[in-house]
């Protein structure tokens, strides 16, 4: 299939972007930022394509739906969404440094893709619980609000290594810490929104196709964890003033706890269930 | 008790130490939710779990904790919680929201974080109207107020941040409201009706049966698959009786229940039943003599002039994706027994070959049934959830004051705002102002 080759490409373009980001990083020569950037840009239209092509695809091959239905096209959205985000973040703020710190996520995103051997790249056509007009809509604002917390662990992490290295050497070029905490926020409040958009969609749709909104199987559990541990998040920052390392330290905690809600339930604890089956 | 400790409770439970706690020690409990099955039978425990393990778990309620005491003690707390955060929030929130403060004076001055005093030389009549455009520029159109020999002008946006916080709080209460209603009023349950039949009861999940008040006749049921094997859809045709009459048909479907008087049917399983009439080709290697033997599910049957018996015991409509068969036991002489699949497209092979040739299935489709009168308030509460998260997050309540002491040819202008979150951007906002305002 053509998509699955275009996204074979996109993951070395995205290894290719933070190989450059990581050069901006250390020689701090701005022509290799823009080349970071405008490759990551080319990565995206690329990634873009391979989505469309691939949901087109799908209805050549009489059963099209949108391409969000196994694990392969969850991992492409999910990079797709992490460079998105990116890019507002970009465009409003001009850090270009935080691409070196958001696009290693996107290119393990797709190298988890192509070297695990869970992931298989076929069209499948949808199973019955599937075939909803709640897919999309849940799907796209979970990932949306995974990427966003993604940008945000991303950030924090920036925050860590520019304190620890009292902001000498490579990390002088970051953004101050103010911009960091205040990006680390913002992209966690982004996120908070959409995930909880995420979670309401689903209990729509849970309503529908089982007639419960809410049955504490494990996946729903654990999205609201991760909503538990943001809540904590935000409400730390506002009331008790929790800013910088703190906070930052959260936000990796918070963006461990969406791997696990993405991934690890799915990975993990059906290992623990394989009793169940 | 006294006013002290009622004073001292109510802090307890709006303290946010109380909220991030509970976060807390929910998202760690629940977790362990995640880990151990919940649920399951005793048997499938008893395969994980040693003996006492199973039951020291089963004491602690592990195995249905969500349902547990302990874990709805905290989803009470919570509320208790969430209950004294509004009570205490909202009066202040309002105020804020609702107070609008048209004036500057000394007073409102002082406790201002931004504030600028400035000179603008010139007819005052052209500075008013410079200073009316720049703000209504920069935030909104202001408000003039005249006192005494002072001009005061207003402007003020996001004024529904104040709210935001008040409003999340009560939508959650709103939503647990109605999962409490959901809950009390409601029921879950499941039917299974063969086709051709008419039931009017359905099993509850919590053992006893419930009258539907009308009747349900399940007309037909399908299964379709794709080439691969993976099911494309379960399909019931249902019809639904009231007083003898049919007043409803409709093709039930995943993800298209059937929701009369209150209460929802959704396809959930299906299955065969029992003493179908079964017949089967059997024949001994390749060029053997078929013969016919007729059977039924659970039956042991003697292959006529042989001392071979069959016992039909599961039935697969699409075996391996390649349509129906039966699982059968073979007892022969002097083999042990042993496990066949008898396809209906056989192919011939050494030895005994069973071939399905004719066979009635009656199949039945399972339903999941629930009343919910609580589901509205919990999506009405979603809403207002979605509604408050916008204005707690991404609004703020900006404000700016500037007061002018119109003299002759000059005009002193104090130029003051607030904001209540997001100071760095209001910061700038406010900078801005005052830079145009000296150009």
């Amino acid at each position: 299939m053509l998509s699955s080759q275009i996204i074979s490409i996109v993951t070395f373009i995205y290894l290719f972007s933070t190989v450059l980001y990581i050069g901006y990083l250390f020689f701090r020569n701005n022509t290799l930022g823009k080349v970071a950037f405008l490759t990551i840009l080319l990565g995206f239209i690329g990634n873009t394509a391979g989505i469309g092509l691939r949901w087109l695809e799908s209805y050549q091959m009489g059963v099209g739906h949108a391409p969000m239905s196994n694990l392969y096209e969850s991992l492409v959205l999910f990079s797709w969404a992490i460079v998105l985000i990116y890019l507002v973040v970009e465009l409003k703020y001009r850090a270009r440094v935080v691409g070196a710190f958001v696009s290693p996520f996107a290119f393990l995103t797709l190298a988890f893709l192509s070297l695990s051997p869970q992931v298989s790249d076929q069209i499948e056509p949808l199973i019955p619980a599937l075939q909803s007009n709640w897919l999309t809509s849940h799907v796209i604002t979970c990932f949306l609000g995974y990427a966003a917390f993604a940008v945000s662990c991303g950030v924090s992490i920036m925050y860590l290594v520019k304190l620890k290295k009292d902001g000498q050497g490579i990390t002088e070029f970051f953004p101050s810490l103010n911009i960091l905490d205040d990006l680390n926020y913002k992209a966690i409040a982004v996120g908070f929104v959409l995930l909880s958009i995420g979670i309401i969609t689903g209990a729509a749709w849970a309503d529908v196709a089982w007639g419960r909104y809410w049955g504490w199987d494990p996946k729903e559990t654990w999205s609201l964890i991760t909503w538990f541990v943001y809540a904590a998040f935000i409400h730390a920052r506002f009331t008790y003033g929790w800013r910088g390392k703190r906070a930052a330290i959260l936000s990796i905690v918070g963006f461990i706890a969406v791997l696990f809600t993405y991934l690890g339930v799915n990975l993990v604890l059906s290992g623990l269930h394989s009793y169940a089956n | 008790m006294n006013s002290d400790s009622i004073s001292k409770l109510i802090k307890f439970f709006s303290s946010l130490r109380l909220t991030v706690s509970l976060f807390i020690i929910l998202a760690i409990l629940s977790i362990a939710g995640t880990v151990i099955q919940q649920n399951a039978s005793v048997n499938e425990y008893l395969r994980v779990y040693s003996l006492t393990t199973y039951r020291v778990l089963n004491a602690l309620d592990l195995f249905d904790m969500y349902h547990s005491w302990w874990f709805i003690t905290l989803l009470v707390l919570l509320s208790i919680n969430l209950i004294a955060c509004f009570l205490k929030g909202f009066p202040r929130a309002w105020r804020a929201f609702s107070l609008q403060k048209r004036t500057l004076d000394e007073e409102l001055l002082k406790d201002l974080q931004f504030k600028e005093n400035l000179k603008i030389s010139g007819d005052p009549k052209v500075a008013r109207e410079k200073l009316s455009m720049l703000i209504g520029k920069n935030f909104r159109k202001p408000v003039v107020t005249q006192v005494n020999n002072s001009c005061h002008l207003s402007s003020e946006k996001g004024r529904g941040s104040r709210l935001g916080s008040s409003i999340i709080h009560l939508s959650i209460l709103i939503i647990l409201g109605g999962s409490l209603i959901g809950s009390r009023l409601g029921f879950e349950g499941w039917v299974r009706i063969v086709e051709g039949e008419t039931i009017d009861r359905i099993n509850l999940n919590s053992g006893v049966q419930r009258e539907l008040g009308f009747e349900l006749r399940c007309d037909d049921f399908e299964v379709s698959f794709y080439d691969s094997g993976k099911p494309k859809e379960f399909r019931s045709d249902i019809t639904v009786i009231e007083s003898g009459r049919e007043v409803l048909h409709k093709s039930l479907r995943v993800n298209h229940p059937l929701t009369y008087k209150g209460i929802g049917f959704y396809q959930s399983d299906y299955g065969n039943t029992g003493g179908q009439d079964l017949v089967f080709g059997v024949r001994e290697g390749m060029n053997g003599e078929e013969k016919i033997v007729e059977a039924t599910f659970g039956e042991m049957v003697i292959v006529p002039d042989s001392q071979v018996r069959i016992h039909p015991i599961r039935y697969d409509f699409n075996f391996q994706g390649k349509g129906p068969a039966v699982q059968i036991v073979v007892f022969a002489p002097d083999s042990p027994h042993r496990m066949v699949w008898a396809p209906v497209d056989c192919q011939d092979s050494e030895g005994l070959n069973f071939c399905l040739k004719d066979f009635k299935i009656v199949q039945f489709t399972g339903l999941r049934v629930a009343r919910d009168p609580g589901r509205w308030g919990v999506w009405a509460g979603c809403v207002l959830l979605m509604l408050g998260l916008m204005m707690a997050l991404f609004m703020s309540h900006q404000r700016v004051w500037v007061r002018i002491e119109e003299k002759e040819d000059e005009s002193m202008v104090t130029v003051a705002g607030s904001v209540n979150r997001n100071k760095e951007a209001f910061a700038d906002k406010f900078n801005q102002l005052l830079e145009e305002i000296r150009s």
